[in-house]
């Protein structure tokens, strides 16, 4: 059997090689992509673990269940009717049947098992919530998995320092909720904060709203304590808000999906709730308006703390499922909040009187939490309405998330919608336009193998247009399987393919046996 | 009959596997996050069940299922409208659905024969309407409305007996001891001894409040005292639809015969049962079901500086689309204070999980009790007989209805019966 994984690792050495032209290894390249990307697709490749562990020449499978239970007990879970759990997350990838999961309960066992891992090559797959869009989270064949969710603990809250010190496995709402009483929180706010943990967030490095004035968990994040795969704790940052002390080695891991080692403990910085808001809802003629008025806002110095947009098509399924009206005419919605000030709401107005200059056929704005409540019920209810509206049952809603700078978001989001029509795909747009991210929802039957062909091009599509407009293939979702190629495709633009040596030198020092989330972000 | 499969397939196909459920889910953190009994985890492996049905081995699937709560948290955050409870309840049919056989668990046989031959769960229906000989409330036999209790209050203190029992016997014992009352129903003679005088007194002692309460907000219902049957929540929980679908057609027949058009339900279970699962399984099931706090009058009750916590039912809040009333009752009474999860998120006592999970149950009512007890209130009010049973591990947990009753505008507002001399 070819070795898939093998091979594409050999690309870039290849590619330097000048042996082939540059083209040809390149569409070489994305043919063993697609083939590795449908069997992970598939529920059953063919590959099972016990395939695998056979054709590494290793212990017999039971055996190394038996001296894993040895080294954690009771809590490795190795029946196969609940480890197949383990194969799911959010995404439309279906993982492969893990050889067992652990779950600890504290992280004395965590070291002596990832060596085992180790010394058996046996591929480790770290779970939070489980809630990747992108397939990071689901298991590999014959790997462990190492669920979090017991790591549940808030260590330290210190608002005078501003940090927080907690476990991974800590989910988000959860810790919001315990620093709400302190009168503080964490603003990185994904969708998924109701079960997304925080080694999670920090691993796809999560934005959601508030990132448009607070930036994504990258700039949250003040140290961490990470388990190495050769057993090795690190720390890395510290409980201070400065820090220049050698290479960030911090930011290593925010992003890195799994593939370099185990959060066990973060220090996360935390900041003051801010006292008093406004909310501003506004309706355009066209996306592209919706999208100027927001670059107007910020040109004239205005930082929202959330710039949610929505089109059309999201709007009438709202509509559908939730009963709330719209204006007739619109082609698009904003939703802005401001952190107000002053009493007196000048800000709100200010920025009311800049949305109809920049087009607006209605602006409404309201400082009462009751009514801000009512005008948020259309934005969250949104994801929800247009799951809702999916005509078959195998029909999902593929989540496509670039960025792009706020300056370019006009265009941007005509060409979104326009290549939508290109590919005859249903699409939704909304997003968190307040720092230009752009969320397409693609409704698409992975079963459907025209169908998908086009969402990948779609999605291809969207990709170029990120990196054409000096954005991103990837804004807040991470890489998972979903989007190496683009990973890719984002390095070759950008003229930096030399990334990825780079990255893959990172990994062979750190990870020399490859166990990490092998296959997650690049191969 | 209803066609499960068909139900079960519409609500898991449209699932997109995003875990939020499974944040909320009490049964998945209780039981160390294991996927099988977290509510994504059901959704995924009842696939695998309709996949299956043909295959003897879906049984193994059960604990999965039968652990569930069937609280509806999961619901309640679903972006897709998905209900995985109600899938576990479906599950549990498609698996059960049919008469008991021999590997059943002996609990459960013993609780479908007994229910069957005596309209009561423990076959002590004389004991479900001693509460009424001590208490001062009154009844109307014209009356077109009826006072149903779905005996949950009474068999209470039973069970939480039984419980005890089952800890001090071990778990062989006592199914043993079931078997032996499953074969021979009559032999349930012996759970009139597990009679707790104290505990069947505070029990009790709520249902005449409720009652009390309606009386002086100027309704007297019917009731039919030791005739009136268990309404077979059990035989719905535990999946047996075939039984629990004539068992309710049986109960609706009484009701019709006695030319009822209202129903009072008095708890949580009974009130979701007749509303949302009878018209499901009986046809013309054309009465209305009300909730005894519907019919309160709110002017009765004396405002206080008290603060309370207040848990709010799963099977009033999350189950049904209005529970105003809950909250509406103590508006103005005392100060109510809520725990963590609360109103849409609140979270369930463990209490439908004892029968067969007891651990589980446990853990779920301890962590439970923990987060009304951070709020710093001294006393925790709840509306449920199953909460109250649950929850009281400390002597903090009182029923609504006992509450109201200490702040009627009436001084010496009694739910007792004046003592008379012979
Ligand atoms: S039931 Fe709903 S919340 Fe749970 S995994 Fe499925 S879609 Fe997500
Ligand atoms: S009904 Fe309750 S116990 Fe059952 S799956 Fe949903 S949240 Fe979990």
């Amino acid at each position: 059997m070819i070795d898939l994984l093998c091979l594409t690792e050999k690309f870039p050495s290849l590619l330097n090689s000048g042996v082939l032209p540059e083209d040809i290894v390149a569409r070489f390249l994305t043919i063993i992509k697609l083939l590795i990307q449908q069997d992970l697709t598939k529920r059953s490749s063919g590959t099972t673990w016990k395939d695998y562990i056979a054709s590494n020449n290793q212990k017999d499978v039971g055996a190394l269940i038996d001296e894993l239970k040895k080294i954690v007990g009771n809590n490795l879970i190795s029946d196969p009717r609940e480890t197949v759990l383990f194969e799911s997350d959010a995404s439309p990838f279906r993982g492969e049947p893990p050889l067992a999961a652990f779950i600890p309960d504290g992280t004395d066992d965590l070291q002596k098992t990832i060596l085992f891992c180790q010394k058996n090559k046996i591929p480790v797959v770290v779970r939070g919530g489980g809630t990747s869009l992108t397939g990071s989270s689901v298991s590999l064949s014959g790997s462990l998995v190492i669920s979090t969710l017991k790591l549940n603990r808030i260590l330290e809250i210190s608002p005078v320092d501003r940090y927080v010190v907690v476990e991974p496995g800590v989910r988000l709402n959860d810790l919001n909720e315990t620093l709400a009483e302190k009168g503080y929180f964490f603003p990185p706010d994904p969708g998924s904060s109701i079960s997304a943990t925080i080694g999670g967030i920090i691993s796809t490095n999560a934005g959601g709203l508030k990132a448009s004035l607070y930036g994504t968990t990258r700039n949250w994040i003040l140290g961490l304590e990470i388990l190495l795969p050769n057993g090795e704790t690190i720390f890395t940052g510290g409980k201070v808000l400065k820090q220049t002390a050698g290479y960030d080695l911090t930011s290593l891991f925010i992003g890195a999906e799994g593939t370099l080692g185990i959060i066990i403990k973060a220090i996360l910085k935390i900041w003051p709730i801010p006292p008093k808001t406004g909310r501003i809802v506004a309706f355009f003629r066209s996306v592209s308006e919706a999208g100027s008025a927001i670059s107007n806002l910020k040109r004239l110095g205005i930082n929202p703390l959330i710039a949610e947009f929505m089109d059309r098509t999201t709007m009438d399924a709202i509509s559908t499922e939730m009963g709330i009206t719209f204006p007739d005419q619109a082609g698009s919605m904003l939703m802005v909040d401001l952190i107000l000030n002053s009493q007196k709401r000048e800000e709100l107005h200010f920025a009311g009187n800049l949305m109809k200059d920049s087009g607006a056929i209605s602006v409404k704005s309201t400082t009462s939490k009751q009514e801000m409540e009512q005008m948020y019920l259309a934005r969250k209810g949104a994801y929800s309405s247009l799951l809702r509206l999916r005509k078959s049952p195998h029909e999902r809603v593929i989540i496509g998330d670039i960025v792009v700078p706020v300056s370019m978001l006009s265009g941007a989001l005509t060409e979104c919608e326009a290549a939508a029509r290109e590919f005859n795909l249903r699409v939704a747009l909304f997003g968190h336009v307040g720092d230009g991210n752009i969320h397409a929802n693609i409704y698409a039957d992975p079963s459907d193998p025209v169908m998908w062909e086009r969402v990948l091009k779609y999605q291809h599509r969207l990709g170029e247009i990120a990196l054409r407009s000096g954005g991103s293939v990837s804004a807040e979702h991470g890489i998972g399987i979903e989007k190496k190629d683009l990973l890719l495709e984002e390095y070759k633009y950008t003229g930096s393919l030399y990334n990825l040596e780079l990255i893959k030198g990172i990994k062979r020092i750190v990870d020399p046996n490859n166990i990490m989330n092998r296959g997650k972000v690049f191969d | 009959m209803i066609d499960y499969t068909t139900k079960l397939r519409k609500e898991v196909e449209v699932c997109i596997e995003c875990g939020f459920c499974e944040a909320v889910c009490p049964t998945f953190s209780s039981s160390g996050f294991l996927p099988s009994y977290g509510a994504r985890g059901r959704i995924i492996l009842a696939r695998d069940l309709i996949e299956k049905n043909s295959s003897p081995k879906f049984r193994e699937l059960s604990s999965s299922f039968m652990s569930c709560l069937n609280c509806f948290a999961c619901l309640h955050v679903c972006p897709a409208g998905v209900n995985a409870g109600a899938v576990s309840s479906y599950a549990r049919q498609l698996i059960n659905g049919s008469t008991p056989t021999k590997e059943t668990d002996p609990l459960i046989r013993m609780i479908l024969n007994l229910t069957e031959k005596f309209e009561n769960p423990l076959g002590i229906q004389r004991q479900m309407s001693s509460w009424v000989d001590s208490s001062d409330v009154s009844f109307s036999n014209d009356s077109s409305i009826l006072l149903y209790t779905g005996s949950m209050y009474q068999i209470t203190p039973y069970l939480e007996r039984l419980q005890r029992m089952r800890e001090i016997m071990g778990e062989s014992l006592t199914k043993f001891f079931a078997s032996l009352i499953a074969r021979f129903p009559t032999l349930s003679l012996v759970f009139k001894l597990l009679r707790d005088r104290k505990s069947v007194n505070s029990y009790e002692n709520s249902l005449a409040s409720i009652v009390k309460l309606l009386n002086s907000s100027g309704v007297v219902p019917r009731y039919l005292g030791a005739s009136e049957p268990y309404p077979g929540t059990l035989l719905h929980d535990l999946g047996y639809s075939e039984n629990f679908k004539r068992y309710a057609e049986r109960v609706t027949s009484r009701f019709k015969d006695m030319g009822i058009r209202k129903i009072i339900t008095v708890d949580p279970h009974t009130y979701d049962l007749l509303r949302n699962i009878y018209p499901d399984y009986v046809r013309d099931f054309n009465f209305e079901v009300y909730h005894y706090l519907e019919f309160i009058d709110m002017k009765q009750f004396t405002s206080s500086q008290e603060s309370i916590v207040l848990h709010e039912p799963c099977h009033l809040v999350l189950h049904s689309s209005s529970s105003d009333f809950l909250h509406d009752v103590l508006d103005g009474i005392c100060e109510t204070k809520y725990p963590r999860r609360h109103g849409s998120r609140t979270e369930c006592c463990g209490g439908p999980d004892e029968l067969l999970f007891p651990d589980l149950s446990s853990s779920i009512s301890r962590r439970r009790l923990k987060d009304l007890e951070d709020v710093g209130s001294s006393k925790i009010v709840t509306a449920c007989p199953i909460c109250e049973a649950n929850l009281n591990l400390r002597g903090n947990v009182i029923d609504l209805a006992d509450f109201l009753v200490q702040h009627h505008n009436t001084p010496r507002f009694s739910t007792r019966r004046p003592f008379q001399r012979k």
